[in-house]
C-alpha cells in the first residue's frame, strides 16, 4: 500500500495538482465555451445562433483572413529570430562587464517598465516622418527614410523595429541563466586554448539553451498574438499591411459584432501556434542541453 | 492501475462540474439593492471624461433631488467604451441608460436590444418632439422606431483664423464662398508666409470627413438607400470632387497628408497653432481653441454646386434589460431636458431649442453658423444600415490608397463601387 | 602525467598572456556596442520624460525637444484628483498576493514537470499547459467573465488573485528550464538521507534557483502593476480600482493628453526601476550559489 502512495507518477501528479485543478476550474471552461461560440453566429447582443461549421466554411474564402495571417507570420519570422539574437548578445556583454552592470541591466530592462499605450505613442512619434528622430538620424547619414506607419511596404517593418525595444525580459532570463554558467568551464576551456568565440559556441550557448529554448517558445507564442502595437499605432492600416490576426479577431468581435467568426478566427490561429510549438520541442532533442538530463540520466 | 485511472477522471470530472455549473447558472446572481431605501437604482453610462461627465453628475444629482426614490449613477469606464458595453452585455450585466454614437444606436438597434421610445413620446403629456432641433432629433430614429434621444450634436463646420485673413487683406469667408474662392485666398495666405498650410480636414481617410464635400459637387458614395455603389462612388461628379481635394494635397500642398498633419500634433493642433487657415472640424472644441488665444470665426462649408454638411450625433438609449422602464424613461427625458441641456449646452451645441436660446447660442455668430449648417446635413454612407457601417473600413481604405498611395482616383472608386458591392450588398 | 602537466602549464600561461592583453580591448568593444543600445532605449524615455512637463500646446512644436519651461502639475493633477492612496493600496495588495501565490504553485508544478519526465503523461500535460496560452483571450474574455461573475467574484479582487494560486503555465515553463538545468547528484545525496520531497525543494531547489525566483518576482510585479485589462474587466466600482486602471481617466475616448498621459507613465515607471534595480543586484548574488566553486 505504502509502495502505491509513493512511486513517481504518484509524486508528479500531486505536484502538479494545482494546475490541474486551476486549469479544469478556471481555463478549461472558458476555452469549451469558445469552441462552442466558433459554431454559433453571436452579436453579443442577442443569443447565439447554432451555424455548425459555417464559420470556418467561410474563413478559407476571407481574403483579409489569409492576408492577416500572412502578416502575422512575416512579423512572427522576422521578429522573434532577431529578438533572440539581439537579446542573447546583449545578456552576454552584461555578463561580462567590469562596471556599471547593474546600472547598464536596469537601463535595458527600462522599455519592459513601461506599459502599453504610451510605448506605442512615443514610437509613432519616433517614426514620422517630417519630425520623427529615425527619419532624422537616416538623413545624416544620407539615407532618405521611408514613410513607415503610412507606406503599406514599410509599417510592418516599423513594428517589428518596435518590437525590438522590448527585450528586457528576454535579457533578464539569460542574464538569470548565464549565472548558472560555472566559471571553471569557461576557463578550462579558455586554458585549453579555446578563443572567446569558440567558447561561447562550445560552452555557453549549450549551458544556457534551456533558457534559449524558453525564449524562443514564449516569443513565438506571443507575435502570434501580437495586438496592442498594431492596435494603436496603425488600426491594421494602410490597406491593412499591419493588420495581424489578432486584430483582425478583435475587429470582428467588437466592431462588426461577429464573435462567432472571430472565435473561428482564434482557434486556427490556436492551431497554427500549437503546430509551430511542436515543431520547436521536436527539434529540443538536438539543440537543448539539460544538465540534469546528462548527469542523472533521465 | 486501472482504478486510479478511473479515480483520475471521476477527480476531473466533479472539478469541471464548478466552472461548468458556474457558466450556465446565469442570473444566479441577482443583485437585490435597495439601498438607503430608494425604490430604483439606475445607471448611465457615458464615455465622456473631465467636463463632460461632470456635467453628467450634475444633471444626475438634479434628477435625484426632484426624484427621492432613486438613485443614479453616472459611470465611465476606462478603456475602449464599446468593447466594455459589449463585454457586459454579453456577460448579462448591460448598462441601463447609456450614451450611443450613431453608428451604434443602428448596431444595436438592428439587433433588437434598444428600446422604442415612441410609446413613451406618445403617452407622455410633458414630453414634446417640437422642443428639439429636427435633424438632431431624428438621428435616434431608426426605421420608424425611436432608439435614442439626442445628447449633442454637431455638424462640419468650417473654422477660419481671422488673423491670417486679416493680415492677407481678405474678406472671411461666408455662405457665398465657393470652393475655388477658398482655394485662392488660402493660398494667397499661404503664398504671403502667413500660415504653413491653407485648408486642413478632420480626417482624410474618413469617409464622414470626405462625404459632404462630394454632395456639395452633387456627388455621392451611393444611391439614396445605400444599396448601389457603381454609378454613384465613381461617377464624374463624386471623381471631380476627389480630385480636387487630392490636387489640395499634392499638387498645391495647400493640404497637409495625414502624417504631416500628425506630425503638427493632428488638424486641432494646426489651427491651434496657426498652422493652418482654414479647418473642417465640428464645434466641440471652441473653449479649447479660444484658451488656445486663436481669433477665429465659423462659416458654412464652401459649396461647389450645392451647400451640404454632414452631423456627428450622440444620444442616450434605454436597454431592454431595463426592468423599471417607467423610472428609465424619466431619467432619460430629463438628460435631454431644457434644464439638464442648458448645463450641457455651455461647451457645446445642444438639440434641445430652449436651451440653445437660454445659452444665447442661436445670436452667437459662430454657434449661430453651425445651427444653419445642421440644415444642411445629410445621411451618410455609413448610417443606411447594417451592411453599410460594415462597409466603411472598406471604403476607408479606398482614401488610402488615394491619399496615402497616391493611387489613381477614378479607378479606385470604381474598383471600390464593385468591390463594397460584392462583399457587403448584394446579399 | 608530468608531461601533461607541463603542457597544461603553458597553455595556462598563454591564456593568462593573452588574458590581460586582450582584456582591454574587449572591455572597450563591449562598452562601446552597449552604448549604441543604451542610445537606442533611452532616447524614447527622454522624450516621454521631457513631454510629460510640456504644456498641451508646446508638445507638439516641431524641433523642440525640451519644453521652454518645466510643468510639474501634469505630475501632481492626478493626486488631486484621484483617490490616489487607495488606488495604491489596491494595487499593492493584487501584487502581493499574486506574487505569493505564483512562487508557491509554480514552485511545486514546475519542480513537478522537471524532474518527473520519465512519468508518462508528463510531456503531454506540458503541450496542454502551454497550449493554454496559445489561444488569443479575446475570445476567452466572456466565458471568464460569466465564469467569475457567477462565482460572485464580479467587482472583487478573486478573480486578480485567485488564479495565481493555481500556477500560470509562463512562470511554470520558466522555472522548468532552470529546475532542468540543476544537477540531479544533489538531490540524490539527500534522497539517501530520507529527504521528503518538500525538503528538497525548500532546502535544495529553491535556494539554487533564487535568480529565476528573482526573476519571478520582477516578472509578476511588473506585470499586475501595469495590468490594466484584468482589472478593467473585473473591477466596477471606483473604490476597487487600481493604480494602473484608475490613471486612465486621463486617456478619454477623443482626446488624448500626451502631458499626463506621459507624466503617469513615468510616475508608474518609478516604482518598478527601484525594484529592478533591487533585485538586479539579487542576480550577482546568485552567482556565488549556482556556479560550485
Amino acid at each position: 500500500m505504502r509502495k502505491a502512495w509513493n512511486t513517481d507518477a504518484t509524486k508528479f501528479y500531486l505536484l502538479i495538482s494545482p494546475w490541474i485543478i486551476g486549469f479544469l476550474v478556471f481555463i478549461a471552461g472558458p476555452m469549451l465555451a469558445s469552441v462552442v461560440i466558433s459554431l454559433t453566429e453571436w452579436s453579443l447582443l442577442r443569443d447565439p445562433v447554432f451555424v455548425g461549421l459555417d464559420n470556418y466554411r467561410n474563413l478559407f474564402r476571407d481574403s483579409r483572413f489569409t492576408q492577416s495571417l500572412r502578416v502575422t507570420a512575416r512579423y512572427t519570422l522576422i521578429s522573434v529570430p532577431i529578438k533572440i539574437l539581439l537579446a542573447l548578445i546583449i545578456a552576454m556583454l552584461l555578463d561580462r562587464i567590469k562596471y556599471f552592470r547593474n546600472a547598464l541591466r536596469t537601463v535595458f530592462y527600462l522599455p519592459s517598465v513601461v506599459s502599453g499605450v504610451a510605448v506605442v505613442v512615443l514610437w509613432i512619434w519616433m517614426f514620422n516622418p517630417e519630425i520623427g528622430l529615425i527619419n532624422y538620424l537616416l538623413g545624416l547619414v544620407g539615407i532618405p527614410g521611408p514613410r513607415w506607419l503610412y507606406d503599406p511596404n514599410w509599417a510592418l517593418e516599423a513594428l517589428i523595429i518596435m518590437s525590438f525595444w522590448g527585450i528586457g525580459r528576454e535579457i533578464v532570463i539569460f542574464l538569470a541563466a548565464l549565472q548558472g554558467v560555472p566559471d571553471r568551464l569557461r576557463e578550462a576551456a579558455m586554458i585549453d586554448g579555446a578563443n572567446s568565440l569558440q567558447v561561447i559556441r562550445n560552452v555557453t550557448i549549450p549551458m544556457i539553451s534551456p533558457a534559449i529554448f524558453f525564449n524562443v517558445v514564449m516569443d513565438m507564442i506571443s507575435s502570434f498574438q501580437v495586438f496592442t502595437d498594431a492596435y494603436v499605432a496603425t488600426e491594421g492600416g494602410p490597406l491593412g499591411a499591419t493588420r495581424v490576426t489578432v486584430l483582425y479577431l478583435y475587429q470582428q468581435a467588437f466592431q462588426q459584432l461577429r464573435m462567432g467568426y472571430a472565435s473561428a478566427i482564434a482557434w486556427i490561429l490556436f492551431f497554427i501556434i500549437l503546430f509551430f510549438t511542436l515543431l520547436v520541442f521536436k527539434s529540443s532533442s538536438l539543440w537543448v542541453y539539460y544538465e540534469s538530463e546528462v548527469k542523472g540520466g533521465a | 492501475m486501472k482504478g486510479r485511472n478511473v479515480r483520475i477522471v471521476a477527480v476531473s470530472l466533479a472539478l469541471m462540474l464548478v466552472p461548468v455549473t458556474a457558466l450556465l447558472a446565469g442570473g444566479a446572481q441577482e443583485e437585490a439593492v435597495e439601498e438607503d431605501g430608494r425604490k430604483s437604482h439606475l445607471t448611465v453610462t457615458t464615455w465622456e471624461t473631465t467636463r463632460g461627465l461632470d456635467d453628467q453628475r450634475l444633471i444626475a444629482e438634479m434628477f435625484q433631488e426632484r426624484n427621492p426614490d432613486v438613485t443614479v449613477d453616472v459611470v465611465s469606464p476606462p478603456g475602449n467604451y464599446v468593447e466594455r458595453i459589449l463585454t457586459q452585455t454579453a456577460g448579462g450585466n448591460p448598462p441601463d441608460v447609456f450614451q450611443i454614437g450613431d453608428v451604434d444606436v443602428r448596431r444595436f438597434g438592428g439587433e433588437g436590444r434598444l428600446v422604442d421610445l415612441n410609446s413613451f413620446i406618445e403617452a407622455d403629456p410633458d414630453f414634446d418632439v417640437d422642443d428639439f432641433f429636427g435633424g438632431a432629433f431624428e438621428y435616434g430614429n431608426v426605421g420608424g422606431q425611436q432608439l435614442a434621444l439626442p445628447k449633442d450634436y454637431s455638424p462640419l463646420v468650417m473654422f477660419y483664423n481671422r488673423g491670417h485673413f486679416d493680415e492677407a487683406g481678405l474678406d472671411y469667408p461666408d455662405e457665398t464662398w465657393h470652393w475655388d474662392d477658398l482655394v485662392e485666398a488660402t493660398q494667397t495666405i499661404v503664398d504671403q508666409g502667413l500660415s504653413r498650410y491653407g485648408i486642413t480636414f478632420g480626417n482624410l481617410l474618413e469617409d464622414r470627413h470626405i462625404e459632404p464635400f462630394i454632395w456639395a459637387n452633387n456627388g455621392a458614395f451611393s444611391n439614396d438607400d445605400g444599396t448601389q455603389m457603381t454609378g454613384y462612388l465613381d461617377s464624374p461628379d463624386t471623381i471631380e470632387a476627389m480630385e480636387r481635394i487630392a490636387s489640395l494635397v499634392f499638387d498645391r500642398e495647400l493640404t497637409p497628408d495625414v502624417s504631416a498633419a500628425e506630425a503638427l500634433g493632428g488638424p486641432r493642433q494646426l489651427f491651434y497653432d496657426g498652422n493652418t487657415s482654414v479647418l473642417f472640424w465640428g464645434v466641440w472644441h471652441m473653449e479649447a481653441m479660444d484658451e488656445a488665444g486663436i481669433d477665429f470665426g465659423t462659416a458654412v462649408l464652401p459649396k461647389m454646386e450645392r451647400h451640404a454638411s454632414v452631423l456627428f450625433w450622440a444620444g442616450y438609449s434605454m436597454f431592454d434589460a431595463v426592468e423599471d422602464r417607467d423610472t428609465a424613461w424619466s431619467l432619460l427625458k430629463h438628460y435631454v431636458s431644457t434644464d439638464a441641456q442648458e448645463i450641457m449646452g455651455e461647451t457645446r451645441m445642444t438639440p434641445n431649442r430652449h436651451a440653445a436660446e437660454r445659452l444665447g447660442q442661436l445670436d452667437d455668430p459662430r454657434m449661430s453658423t453651425a445651427y444653419e449648417l445642421a440644415d444642411y446635413a445629410e445621411v451618410p454612407f455609413g448610417l443606411k444600415g447594417a451592411a453599410q457601417a460594415n462597409a466603411v473600413p472598406d471604403l476607408n481604405e479606398a482614401f488610402e490608397r488615394i491619399f496615402l498611395q497616391q493611387a489613381d482616383i477614378a479607378e479606385t472608386l470604381r474598383d471600390t463601387a464593385r468591390a463594397i458591392e460584392a462583399e457587403h450588398l448584394n446579399q | 602525467m608530468a608531461s601533461r602537466n607541463e603542457v597544461g602549464l603553458r597553455h595556462l600561461r598563454s591564456y593568462l598572456r593573452r588574458k590581460s592583453t586582450s582584456e582591454f580591448i574587449k572591455q572597450l568593444v563591449m562598452y562601446t556596442i552597449l552604448a549604441m543600445g543604451t542610445g537606442f532605449i533611452l532616447i524614447p524615455f527622454l522624450w516621454m520624460i521631457s513631454t510629460s512637463l510640456k504644456l498641451p500646446h508646446e508638445v507638439w512644436r516641431p524641433g523642440t525637444f525640451l519644453p521652454e519651461t518645466l510643468h510639474f502639475e501634469n505630475y501632481i493633477y492626478p493626486f488631486v484628483i484621484l483617490p490616489f492612496t487607495r488606488f495604491l493600496r489596491n494595487s499593492l495588495i493584487i501584487v502581493a498576493l499574486n506574487i505569493i501565490g505564483l512562487i508557491v504553485s509554480c514552485t511545486i508544478v514546475g519542480y513537478g514537470f522537471a524532474r518527473y519526465q520519465h512519468v508518462k503523461g508528463n510531456r503531454t500535460l506540458f503541450v496542454v499547459l502551454l497550449a493554454t496560452m496559445m489561444l488569443p483571450g479575446q475570445v476567452t474574455l466572456i466565458p471568464q467573465f460569466i465564469l467569475f461573475r457567477n462565482l460572485g467574484w464580479f467587482d472583487t479582487f478573486y478573480p486578480l488573485i485567485v488564479p495565481a494560486f493555481f500556477a500560470t503555465p509562463f512562470y511554470v515553463f520558466l522555472l522548468r528550464q532552470f529546475f532542468m538545468g540543476i544537477p540531479r547528484e544533489l538531490e540524490e545525496a539527500a534522497y539517501i538521507d530520507g529527504a521528503g520531497v518538500t525538503v528538497i525543494i525548500l532546502r535544495i531547489i529553491v535556494p539554487l534557483a533564487k535568480p529565476a525566483i528573482a526573476t519571478v518576482i520582477i516578472f509578476e510585479f511588473l506585470a499586475k502593476w501595469n495590468d490594466f485589462f484584468g482589472p478593467l474587466i473585473y473591477l466596477d466600482s471606483m473604490e476597487n480600482y487600481t493604480l494602473a486602471l484608475g490613471l486612465q481617466f486621463f486617456e478619454s475616448q477623443y482626446s488624448t493628453e500626451y502631458g499626463p498621459m506621459m507624466a503617469i507613465a513615468t510616475l508608474m515607471m518609478v516604482p518598478c526601476i527601484a525594484i529592478f534595480f533591487y533585485a538586479s543586484k539579487y542576480f550577482i548574488q546568485g552567482i556565488n550559489l549556482t556556479s560550485f566553486k
